[in-house]
């Protein structure tokens, strides 16, 4: 028995050495190959989650660039522009996408819950700092053995076919064919409208968003708020006097452009806060129409917005 | 528990200090906290089916006691009766009520007359094909007077209940499991020292080809209508090996546990796609099944005596009815019959017995007439496995006719190069180990440890890097 305790006792340690020392190898070739570059030359980008995702059309835009993904939390979108704003000299603009769900405390489940934390870290783990990881293995240590052993077969898998452009992988405009929101409206009661007291704020997630904002301000990038259209039953909409709350205070300083009604017919939404590829095509054109009239030079840029809403109704 | 979570590496190494640190001296001791953990095993996925297994402990350890004690033949024939029909009651209810059912409503709305009987929302207790036939095999063998039976009822529960093999086997006979239990283990480094390999090899299987091969299969089965003939081929191949992964991964994993407690348990799997025919495949895949079904069923059937179409109908019996024992659908009812027909002419020529010993035993490769056999008992096996695999019978047939369409030329829709280089390391490792009881035995007869331990920790690295997302066994909803 003390000959098998023994054995494993010796087994354990050296199998650990060999597989961090294939870890930091692999990390290192990617770290060192990876290509965050865009073909198109990009001026604009934005990032977020699965609104923007599906709401900009960017081969309507001009020198436009998605890169928005489902589920993103602000985190993994915080280590997706580093990259990006590196490897990208092009880029003069990034929106961010700042709506009403992506404050709420739920949302921290997005940076360490189970899918999502799989998802994000097999493709940014090489791009992440000790302490980030030593977050993610605090908030869930079962799931991070996962996500590392995925984000291992990730990078061999780019390693052994050279291919270390990330560009499919960070995100992009989703063709959205869903149509769902006349259903919704039938069993969707109005919005119940919550005082700033009773909403908990997702503290972890905005402290990225924060990070996001310094690390783009420190590239001499402009940063831009956007809000994307929603329908006026989204019921994530309850917050939204906290989310005007922060917006003017913790984030003074960060413009903010303001698309929430926007005009969409039912047929053009997937459902109550995306836009459907139909709602994508109309909101597209008329939003580079805007870029192209000088939006991001206006003065007054809201009333800007609601006029050329007005006139669009 | 699956023995490929969180759970059971936690679980394994505290029932092993308890069992060799603790309960060592003690061997009740020992065998009750075989039970407690195995009770524990298999309550971790639903508590409310221990009640089954408790009360086919009890009825099995009675009516073994009353057998041996009864003298009269018509009173023991009873006794026996009894239990096969508790244990088949059980299994019956359980997992063919629904489609007995369904096949009853189906048979008389046919002949014009309509039944409303509603079918039961009934969930398949895991392991109930198993260990109903486990303990099924300790009365019977008490019958026919093979086996003498235990008064030890902690012993007994032990038997029934052994973790590593309760839900998806080996169905290990009393003969060999049972007297295990009554004498003390000893705890054998060479024995232990296998038993790990043989979990890895386990895991490997399981983890790395079972689960990668099942998300293309799965895949490719469930949209078929989408595919080309010859993806339909590659989706049909990815089944075969991923069955066999799971199924062969899990009885070495559960034969490399029972090792650590002392156990040895019988060989389930000798790498059957290495055989040269059918009747070779069957000696080698699912053996604790295989011969359970012979033992029990073909032989008191007259098994290859008598004339020929005595010797048709055992086959076909054996074969039809082992693939009803796999699940409740027409799919392993034609599973198990399409064996048959392969089997048949093999037994008609009586050449069912020319292959018994490993191909290529004393040489590294095969000569080509023997590859050639392989291969085409290879693809044999393949297009059987499409009716395990399919949903329905008409789901397979509209599979087999797009295989055998123009379409089987055209390129593949998907070609996980990935996928196809950890299936050939595998077959790699398996045909090297293929003169022993499991891959990793001897661990392929290298002799300096460095080299051995390299071995284990580049396998430990696949599995690490390349384990597919977790999938339950595929046997454990027979």
């Amino acid at each position: 028995m003390k000959r098998f305790i023994k054995s494993i006792l010796y087994f354990i340690p050296i199998l650990g050495i060999a597989v961090v020392a294939l870890i930091c190898i692999t990390t290192f070739i990617d770290y060192k190959n990876a290509d965050f570059s865009f073909k198109s030359h990009p001026k604009y980008i934005i990032t977020g989650h699965s609104q923007p995702e599906s709401a900009y059309n960017d081969t309507i835009i001009s020198d436009f660039k998605n890169i928005s993904f489902t589920a993103e939390s602000y985190f993994y979108n915080f280590i997706k522009i580093k990259k990006v704003l590196e490897d990208n000299n092009s880029i003069e603009v990034v929106f961010i996408e700042f709506t009403n769900n992506q404050i709420n405390k739920e949302k921290d489940q997005w940076i360490w819950g189970k899918d999502y934390m799989l998802r994000g870290f097999e493709k940014y783990a090489s791009f992440m700092s000790f302490d980030e990881k030593l977050m993610l293995i605090k908030k869930n240590p079962v799931n991070f053995i996962n996500a590392l052993s995925l984000s291992e077969n990730n990078k061999i898998t780019r390693i052994l076919s050279h291919n270390h452009n990330y560009e499919k992988a960070l995100g992009g405009f989703r063709y959205l064919k869903r149509y769902e929101l006349d259903s919704l409206i039938k069993v969707t009661p109005d919005v119940k409208y919550l005082s700033t007291e009773e909403i908990e704020v997702s503290e972890k997630n905005l402290s990225y968003l924060d990070d996001m904002i310094e690390f783009c301000q420190a590239k001499n990038k402009r940063v831009i708020f956007v809000r994307s259209p929603i329908h006026e039953k989204y019921p994530e909409l309850k917050n939204d006097e906290k989310f005007l709350e922060i917006l003017n205070t913790r984030y003074a300083d960060i413009e903010f452009l303001d698309f929430l009604k926007f005009p969409l017919s039912t047929s053009e939404r997937g459902d109550f806060h995306h836009i459907n590829h139909k709602g994508a095509k109309v909101y597209s054109e008329w939003f580079a129409n805007l870029l192209k009239d000088g939006l991001l030079d206006k003065e007054n840029k809201q009333e800007f917005i609601n006029n050329r809403i007005k006139r669009f109704k | 528990m699956l023995f490929n979570s969180i759970d059971f590496a936690i679980f394994l190494p505290i029932v092993f200090a308890l069992y060799w640190f603790v309960t060592q001296k003690h061997l009740k001791l020992q065998n009750l906290l075989i039970v407690a953990a195995s009770y524990l095993f298999y309550g971790w996925w639903d508590w409310r089916f221990l009640s089954l297994i408790a009360f086919s402990t009890i009825v099995d350890y009675t009516i073994g006691v009353t057998l041996s004690k009864q003298k009269n033949h018509s009173k023991r024939k009873l006794l026996l009766w009894i239990s096969i029909l508790v244990n088949l009651g059980f299994l019956g209810f359980f997992k063919y009520y629904n489609f007995f059912l369904e096949n009853f409503i189906s048979a008389f709305s046919f002949f014009g007359t309509e039944i409303n009987a509603n079918s039961l929302n009934i969930i398949l207790p895991v392991g109930i094909s198993f260990y109903t036939f486990q303990t099924l095999s300790y009365t019977i063998d008490i019958y026919r007077k093979k086996l003498e039976p235990t008064k030890d009822i902690v012993a007994f529960s032990a038997f029934v209940s052994f973790f590593p093999q309760l839900v998806a086997g080996p169905i290990e006979r009393a003969t060999n499991l049972l007297p295990q239990f009554y004498k003390k283990r000893q705890f054998i480094y060479a024995n232990a020292i296998d038993g790990m390999r043989q979990i890895l090899w386990g895991m490997f299987k399981k983890v790395v080809i079972a689960d990668n091969c099942a998300r293309y299969a799965n895949d490719i089965f469930n949209h078929s209508d989408d595919y080309s003939g010859s993806t339909l081929v590659l989706g049909a191949i990815f089944f075969t090996f991923q069955i066999y992964g799971d199924f062969s991964g899990y009885s070495d994993i559960a034969i490399g546990t029972s090792r650590l407690f002392g156990f040895n348990l019988k060989q389930n799997f000798a790498f059957p796609y290495f055989s040269r025919d059918i009747a070779e495949f069957w000696r080698r895949w699912h053996i604790s099944l295989s011969t359970w079904f012979r033992d029990y069923l073909y032989i008191p059937l007259g098994g290859s005596r008598g004339g020929t179409s005595m010797k048709i109908r055992n086959i076909f019996i054996i074969f039809v009815v082992s693939g009803f024992w796999h699940g409740a659908n027409w799919t392993f009812i034609v599973w198990g019959a399409l064996n048959a027909v392969y089997f048949l002419p093999l037994l008609l020529t009586k050449s069912n017995r020319n292959n018994l010993e490993i191909v290529a035993y004393n040489r590294s490769l095969p000569k080509l007439s023997e590859f050639l056999s392989i291969l085409l008992t290879f693809s044999l096996t393949v297009i059987a496995w499409i009716f395990f695999r399919a949903e329905n019978i008409s789901h397979a047939f509209s599979i087999i006719s797009e295989i055998f369409s123009n379409s089987i030329f055209s390129s593949l829709e998907v070609l996980p190069i990935k996928i196809i280089i950890l299936i050939s390391f595998m077959l790699i490792i398996e045909w090297f180990g293929r003169k022993n009881k499991h891959a990793l035995s001897n661990a392929l007869q290298l002799k300096k440890r460095y080299m051995r331990w390299s071995l284990y920790i580049f396998i430990c690295i696949l599995i690490f890097v390349f384990k597919g997302h977790l999938q339950e066994f595929i046997y454990f909803q027979f």
